[in-house]
């Protein structure tokens, strides 16, 4: 029903809807998503948006009270939903790994970096003593991880949080994984530390053709590692299509308002644009589009809600009137001092 | 100051582990006191001046001298050589019901932490044995199952396991929820790795200080059944038995009451001085400042 692919993509996310229990409310609703072989989609939005449920409900890892309600994942062909928990979990980590936004909680604390890297070698490939802690070399290695020689006896309280970091790409490249879903990998590290760690995911994922599905909310970081970006707003993707349209072009007046909502230096002092008002909470959205009560272009025809429909080539948007021009958000709420 | 990229490597957890203990005065005190009984357990059948079991009639009710340093019982026997070789059997059984309490304690208390179906009606069943208090309980099954030394080690066990499960449960709930334990979940690891590798070894801080208190209680409630008449048959000398003996001479003969009175206090001393020094040191956050 979208676009036709030359080959089938890597995985396809259809008409996912997730629901906290098995009558509760949506988090997710109706999402659709492909990634194909070797490509990098960004997914951005604001905070309680569904990144996270999103990437937890593709590697099957979602927390006990939310379920998925209806819709398909497939990785490679194979039906992740439906599978068998033993099928699944020889998966994760061989075919589909993840890395956490918080370095510092996500690794074991009384156990020493190769022992967490070669727990995954053992599993997934069946390397053991010499040839495995060779092998967590190597890894380090590829991680650009200083003395690797020594840092693989390390604890990881013994390393900082880019060090920490780069240990779990380490990890989560141990399986040689087709697919790698990063969530906020960069979040908790300071900047110029965050610049290193994407530069190296960039080229990890450049030279093993790695699908990578890069969850953040941090526009500059879809701009400089993805090939296309999905826009999500209250548990919908509202806007889907490659990174160059979807800066150039802003289809979704929400996109446009992300877009707006950053500040820039080269600027100087003026009103930083804002969104009025707030994300709804789970549940809270109605029957019409859910960003309608925060649009300044909404009208009657927004009381339903809008599908994803092709508004470019490989260019999609949830919007009655794509493109419509801006009022630009109304009131200015925030003022920027300018940077010297 | 040095500049940082010259110096060695900080040594890797173990060390610096140690050094925190030693410097710790509560553990070092506690350690040197059930050191010193565990010693003096161990070398009892060697440095015992006279057989512990062996009356001497022409020997009864001495008060302390050089040739009996604690004194005779009522039989004409050496109260140093029955202590020395009572520590024995306490030391025993302390250690066994902690051990037994701290299998026991894991395997419930993890079942109850990580698999939530099963966490209420493990937890109930616990909460009905935490109901009794636990000597009274240990007083009842040791009476039940009949005195010896392995029924006062099953009946101490089954006292002290409730609460250690539930300390158990707490630790593995917190640890459970950490963010490395669903990285591993997200990499494949499956529950057993899970539960064995990634929470129980970052859960154990509270069982370790827990077994030295079981330890020194089981020590005590030993010394309780045997002085209500349900802990290991005489002629065996633990210290509560030395202790009932010398219940009926406590006036014409106090050393024999006294002596492994004091035991108990060292033994028990120890071992509370101990766990509070690994307490300080595996949660900082708990920390008294006793230094």
């Amino acid at each position: 029903m979208t676009t036709t692919r030359p080959e089938s993509p890597l995985l396809q996310v259809q008409q996912l809807s997730t629901a906290l229990g098995s009558r509760g409310p949506d988090i997710l609703s109706d999402i659709e998503l492909s990634l194909g072989h070797g490509e990098v989609l960004g997914v951005v939005g604001e905070s309680g948006s569904g990144k996270s449920v999103l990437a937890l409900s593709i590697m099957g890892l979602l927390p006990s009270p939310i379920r998925v309600r209806q819709g398909a994942i497939t990785l490679q062909g194979k039906d992740l939903l439906n599978l068998p928990a033993t099928e699944l979990r020889a998966l994760r980590g061989r075919d589909m790994a993840m890395i956490f936004q918080e370095p510092m909680t996500s690794l074991n604390p009384v156990m020493r970096v190769g022992q967490q890297i070669g727990e995954v070698l053992r599993w997934h490939r069946a390397l053991q003593g010499a040839a495995a802690r060779e092998e967590s070399i190597a890894l380090l290695r590829r991680v650009e991880m200083p003395d690797p020689q020594r840092q693989i006896d390390a604890y990881p309280h013994e390393l900082s949080g880019g060090m920490r970091q780069r240990v779990m790409i380490a990890i989560a490249l141990a399986g040689k994984p087709q697919l790698l879903i990063a969530d906020e990998p960069t979040t908790a590290l300071d900047v110029t530390i965050q610049a290193q760690i994407l530069g190296l995911m960039r080229k990890i994922q450049r030279d093993d053709k790695m699908s990578v599905l890069l969850i953040t909310h941090d526009l500059g970081v879809i701009a400089e590692m993805c090939d296309r970006v999905a826009v999500m707003y209250a548990g919908r993707v509202v806007e889907q299509g490659a990174v160059l349209d979807i800066f150039d072009r802003p289809a979704h007046p929400y996109t446009r308002g992300l877009l707006a909502s950053r500040p820039r230096i080269a600027a100087g002092a003026q009103w930083l644009s804002t969104i009025e008002g707030t994300v709804p909470g789970i549940g809270q959205t109605g029957a019409g589009c859910s960003f309608a009560p925060r649009c300044g272009l909404a009208g009657p025809a927004c009381h339903q809600r809008p599908p994803l429909r092709e508004v470019g080539p490989a260019h999609l948007a949830a919007c009655v009137s794509p493109f419509a021009p801006s009022p630009d958000a109304a009131v200015p709420t925030a003022w920027v001092p300018s940077s010297p | 100051m040095a500049n940082a990229a010259t110096l060695p490597a900080p040594a890797p957890g173990r060390a610096s582990f140690a050094r925190r203990l030693l410097a710790n005065r509560s553990f070092t005190i506690g350690a040197a006191l059930v050191g010193l009984v565990v010693v003096l357990a161990l070398l009892a059948s060697v440095i015992a001046p006279f057989d512990p079991l062996k009356g001497n009639f022409r020997a009864r009710m001495l008060a302390p001298s050089w040739q009996h340093w604690m004194g005779t019982d009522h039989f004409g026997r050496d109260i140093l050589s029955r202590v020395l070789h009572g520590a024995r059997i306490s030391l025993q059984i302390g250690l066994m019901v902690s051990l037994i309490t701290a299998a026991a304690g894991v395997v419930i208390g993890a079942t109850a932490g990580y698999f939530r179906r099963s966490d209420g009606p493990i937890m109930r069943l616990m909460d009905a044995f935490m109901a009794f208090p636990s000597i009274i309980l240990a007083i009842a099954i040791s009476s039940v199952l009949g005195a010896s030394v392995l029924n006062v080690i099953i009946a101490l066990s089954i006292a002290a396991i409730p609460h250690t499960a539930r300390i158990v449960r707490a630790s593995v709930m917190v640890v459970r929820e950490m963010e490395y334990v669903e990285a591993a979940r997200a990499l494949g690891a499956g529950h057993a790795r899970i539960l064995l590798r990634h929470i129980l070894a970052n859960a154990m801080a509270p069982l370790v200080v827990r077994m030295t208190y079981v330890f020194a209680v089981a020590i005590l409630n030993e010394a309780v059944l045997s002085f209500i008449g349900v802990g290991p048959p005489p002629p065996a000398p633990t210290f509560g038995a030395i202790i009932a003996n010398g219940r009926d001479f406590i006036v014409a003969a106090p050393w024999i009451t006294l002596a492994p009175g004091f035991a108990i206090l060292v033994s028990v001393l120890g071992l509370n001085l101990l766990g509070d020094g690994l307490r300080d040191v595996l949660d900082p956050r708990m920390a008294v400042n006793t230094r």
